[in-house]
C-alpha cells in the first residue's frame, strides 16, 4: 500500500514537472482558444497563426533574446471551461496572455488575467462587452461589433431593404451583433420583423424559417457562426426565401459557401480581408502552408499580428511590466499583416479592419463587395 | 402566409424533426427494456451512423445503399459498445453503468472529433436536390413514410417474431432466460446493434435533408431523443414513437408562437412536468415486462 502510495506520488511529482518547462530564461506565454469543441477548426487555426510568428521570432533571436514559448490551453469554446483554462495558464507562471476566439469564453475568462496582472490581448472575439468592462490591459485586436452593426445596416440601405429578420445564436458575440443591429435599425428609422434565435448545431432550424418566411422580410442577417449559417442559409432557400442574407465575422469563413452549395447566392459577410490582398500577405501564405500543409482561415493572419504586436510591446517596454505594456501598447503604432494596430481609449482600434465581400459562386469564396454593384 | 398555412407548415416540420427523435427514442427505449440502462452513448451513434452515411455515399453514390451500408456498419459499432463498454458491468451497481454510458459517449465523439479535425461536413448537394421548391414535399414524405414503416416493422419484430419474444423474455427476467436456454449475450447485442441501425437511419435521414455534419451533433440529438423517450415512457416503444412526434410537434409550433429562443426550454419542460404528473410517461406500463 505505501509503496503503491509512494509510486503514485513520484509520478504527480513527475507530470507536474513535466508541465513546467525548466528553462527559465525562456518567455512563456498564455494561449486561450477552443482546440476542442465546435469551433476547434478556427481555434486550432488561430493557434497555427500564432505558432508561425513564434517560430520566426524565436529564429531572429526571440524577444529581447528570450526564448518565446506558447502554452496553449483549451476553452472548448464553453464559458465555464474558460475559466479553468485561465487558472491553469495563470498557474503555469505565463507573462501575458493571447486568443480569444468566441466573446463568451473571453468575457468569462478576462477578468482572472486582469486579477494576475496580465496582459491580454484578444485576437478574434469583439462583443463589446469585452471592452466595456474596462479591465485595462485587455486590448481587443478585431474591429468591435458595433462597427460590423454599422456596415451591416449600411448594406441594408444600400439594397433597398424595407424590413429584416436578424437570427442569432443566443452566445455572447452572436447576441451583441444582434443587439448593436437593432439598434442601428431602430435609429435609422428601419424595421426589423422578427429577431429568432438558432441554437448551436441544431440541424432542424425549419421553425425558424418557417417564422421568417410568414414576416415575407427582404433581407436576413445571420449573427452566428458559419455552420449553423450554412444550414440556415440552404433551408431558407429550399423554402422559397430569395433575397440577400449578410452575416458578420463569425461566420466569414469559405466553409460558409461550401456548405449552403447552391444555395449561397446574395450572400454577403462583413470579415477581415483576405491574407493575398494583403502586402506581404504571399510570404505569410506560403510560410504557414508550409507549416502546417493547409490554408490559413480567417483568423490566421490577424493571429500572427498579435503575436508580433505583443512582442513590439515587449521589447518597447523591456519586460513584461503590465502597466509599462499597457503605456506601450495605447502609444503603439504597429504595422503589421493586416494594416496598421492602433488602439483608442476603448482600447480598441482605432480603425475598422472589416470590409464588406459577396460570395462569389464562380470560385466559392469571398470578395470584396464594391458598392452599387 | 395564412394562419392556417402557417400552422400546417409548422406541423409539418414538427413531424419530420420528431420522426427523426422518435427513431433515435426508439433505441434507448429498446436498451431500456432489456437492461434497464440508459444507454447515453446513443447519441454518439446517431452521429456515427451519419458520418459512415456520409463517407459510404461518397464511395457509392447510391444513397440507398450508403444508408443501409451505413446502418450494418453502426449496429456492429452498437454492439461493440456493449461488448466493450457494458457487458463487463452487467452485474454491477446501476451508477457504474451510468458512469460508463457517460464515458463511451465521451471516447466517441471525442474519437469522431479526432479523425474529423473537427471540422464540419456537408452531404453534396446532388444527393437530393435541395433547392428545388417542388422537390419538398417528394422529401418531406419520403422521410416520414420510411420513418414511420421502419418503426412499425420494428413494433412488429418486437410483438411477433421469435426474436421479439427473446427480447421480452430478457426484457422480464435475465437470469431465468438463461436458465432457459436462451442466449442472453446475443439477445442484448442484438437489441443494441438494433437500436444503433435505426440511429443511423435517422443520421443518415436528417443530414441528407437539413445538411450539416459534426462531430458533436450526436449532443443535443441524444438529449431530446432521451427527453422523447422518457415523455412517451422509457422501454415503450410505441411510447417512444409519440414522444418523439410530440416533442418535434411542440418545438415547431412552440417556436411559431412563443420565439425561437425558448424552442430548447419545451423539450425539457415538456419532460420535467411528464415525469412530475406521469411518472412512467404517456404509454409506460407497470415495472417488469414493458417493451
Amino acid at each position: 500500500m505505501r509503496i503503491k502510495l509512494i509510486l503514485v506520488c513520484c509520478i504527480l511529482l513527475f507530470l507536474s514537472g513535466c508541465q513546467q518547462p525548466n528553462d527559465d530564461d525562456s518567455l512563456k506565454v498564455g494561449v486561450l482558444l477552443p482546440l476542442t469543441g465546435p469551433e476547434a477548426y478556427y481555434g486550432q487555426d488561430m493557434l497555427n497563426g500564432y505558432q508561425l510568428a513564434a517560430q520566426e521570432i524565436n529564429a531572429a533571436g526571440g524577444i529581447s533574446g528570450r526564448e518565446l514559448v506558447l502554452i496553449a490551453e483549451d476553452d472548448a469554446s464553453d464559458p465555464a471551461q474558460a475559466v479553468t483554462a485561465a487558472s491553469r495558464l495563470v498557474s503555469f507562471g505565463v507573462e501575458a496572455v493571447i486568443g480569444g476566439y468566441s466573446s463568451g469564453t473571453t468575457i468569462s475568462a478576462m477578468r482572472q488575467f486582469a486579477d494576475s496582472g496580465l496582459l491580454f490581448l484578444v485576437t478574434a472575439a469583439n462583443s463589446t462587452v469585452i471592452t466595456e468592462l474596462g479591465m485595462e490591459q485587455t486590448f481587443m485586436l478585431n474591429a468591435p461589433v458595433v462597427y460590423e452593426a454599422e456596415m451591416l445596416w449600411e448594406l441594408a440601405q444600400e439594397l433597398d431593404t424595407m424590413s429584416v429578420a436578424v437570427l442569432h445564436q443566443g452566445d455572447g458575440y452572436s447576441q451583441n451583433l444582434a443587439e448593436h443591429l437593432q439598434e442601428q435599425a431602430e435609429a435609422a428609422g428601419g424595421k426589423v420583423a422578427t429577431v429568432e434565435v438558432v441554437e448551436k448545431n441544431s440541424a432542424d432550424v425549419s421553425p425558424v424559417v418557417t417564422a421568417v418566411l410568414a414576416e415575407n422580410v427582404d433581407m436576413v442577417f445571420w449573427c452566428g457562426y458559419h455552420a449553423d449559417g450554412a444550414n440556415v442559409l440552404k433551408q431558407l432557400r429550399r423554402s422559397g426565401y430569395q433575397g440577400p442574407m449578410a452575416c458578420g465575422d463569425g461566420a466569414a469563413a469559405q466553409d460558409l459557401i461550401l456548405g449552403a452549395g447552391s444555395a449561397a447566392t446574395d450572400l454577403y459577410v462583413i470579415a477581415p480581408p483576405s491574407p493575398k490582398d494583403f502586402p506581404g500577405g504571399a510570404e505569410f501564405l506560403s510560410g504557414y502552408e508550409q507549416s502546417f500543409s493547409l490554408e490559413p482561415r480567417v483568423y490566421a493572419p490577424l493571429a500572427y499580428d498579435t503575436v508580433y504586436l505583443m512582442a513590439a510591446a515587449i521589447e518597447k517596454a523591456g519586460g513584461c511590466e503590465v502597466s509599462a505594456l499597457v503605456r506601450g501598447i495605447a502609444e503603439i503604432e504597429f504595422q503589421g499583416l493586416t494594416g496598421e494596430l492602433s488602439f483608442n481609449d476603448r482600447r480598441e482600434l482605432n480603425k475598422c479592419n472589416l470590409i464588406i465581400m459577396k460570395a462569389d459562386l464562380t470560385q466559392n469564396i469571398f470578395v470584396p463587395w464594391e458598392e452599387g454593384e | 402566409m395564412g394562419g392556417v398555412e402557417l400552422f400546417l407548415q409548422q406541423l409539418l416540420n414538427g413531424l419530420i424533426s420528431g420522426a427523426f427523435y422518435a427513431l433515435v427514442a426508439l433505441g434507448y427505449s429498446l436498451v431500456y427494456g432489456v437492461l434497464k440502462l440508459m444507454n447515453f452513448a446513443h447519441g454518439e451513434i446517431y452521429m456515427a451512423g451519419a458520418f459512415l452515411c456520409l463517407i459510404f455515399y461518397q464511395f457509392t453514390g447510391s444513397l440507398f445503399i450508403s444508408i443501409c451500408l451505413a446502418m450494418i456498419l453502426t449496429a456492429i459499432l452498437g454492439w461493440l459498445v456493449y461488448r466493450l463498454a457494458y457487458h463487463p458491468l452487467l452485474n454491477s451497481s446501476p451508477s457504474s453503468l451510468l458512469i460508463t454510458a457517460i464515458g463511451a459517449s465521451l471516447v466517441l465523439s471525442n474519437g469522431a472529433m479526432f479523425l474529423t479535425n473537427g471540422a464540419y461536413y456537408f452531404f453534396p448537394e446532388q444527393a437530393f436536390s435541395m433547392t428545388g421548391k417542388d422537390s419538398l414535399p417528394v422529401l418531406q414524405i419520403t422521410l416520414l413514410v420510411v420513418a414511420v414503416a421502419v418503426m412499425l416493422a420494428l413494433q412488429w419484430i418486437v410483438g411477433h417474431s421469435r426474436w421479439g419474444r427473446a427480447m421480452r423474455a430478457v426484457a422480464l427476467d435475465r437470469e431465468t432466460c438463461f436458465l432457459m436456454g436462451i442466449n442472453v449475450n446475443l439477445v442484448v447485442g442484438m437489441t443494441f446493434a438494433a437500436g444503433s441501425a435505426l440511429a443511423a437511419l435517422a443520421g443518415g435521414l436528417a443530414c441528407l435533408y437539413y445538411g450539416g455534419l459534426h462531430y458533436s451533433m450526436g449532443y443535443m440529438m441524444g438529449i431530446k431523443a432521451f427527453a422523447a423517450a422518457v415523455i412517451g415512457g422509457v422501454g415503450s416503444l410505441p411510447g417512444a414513437m409519440l414522444g418523439g412526434l410530440l416533442l418535434g410537434v411542440l418545438e415547431a409550433l412552440g417556436t411559431q408562437w412563443l420565439g425561437s429562443a425558448w424552442k430548447d426550454v419545451f423539450a425539457f419542460l415538456l419532460m420535467v412536468l411528464i415525469l412530475i404528473f406521469y411518472p412512467r410517461g404517456l404509454l409506460g406500463q407497470q415495472e417488469g415486462g414493458r417493451m
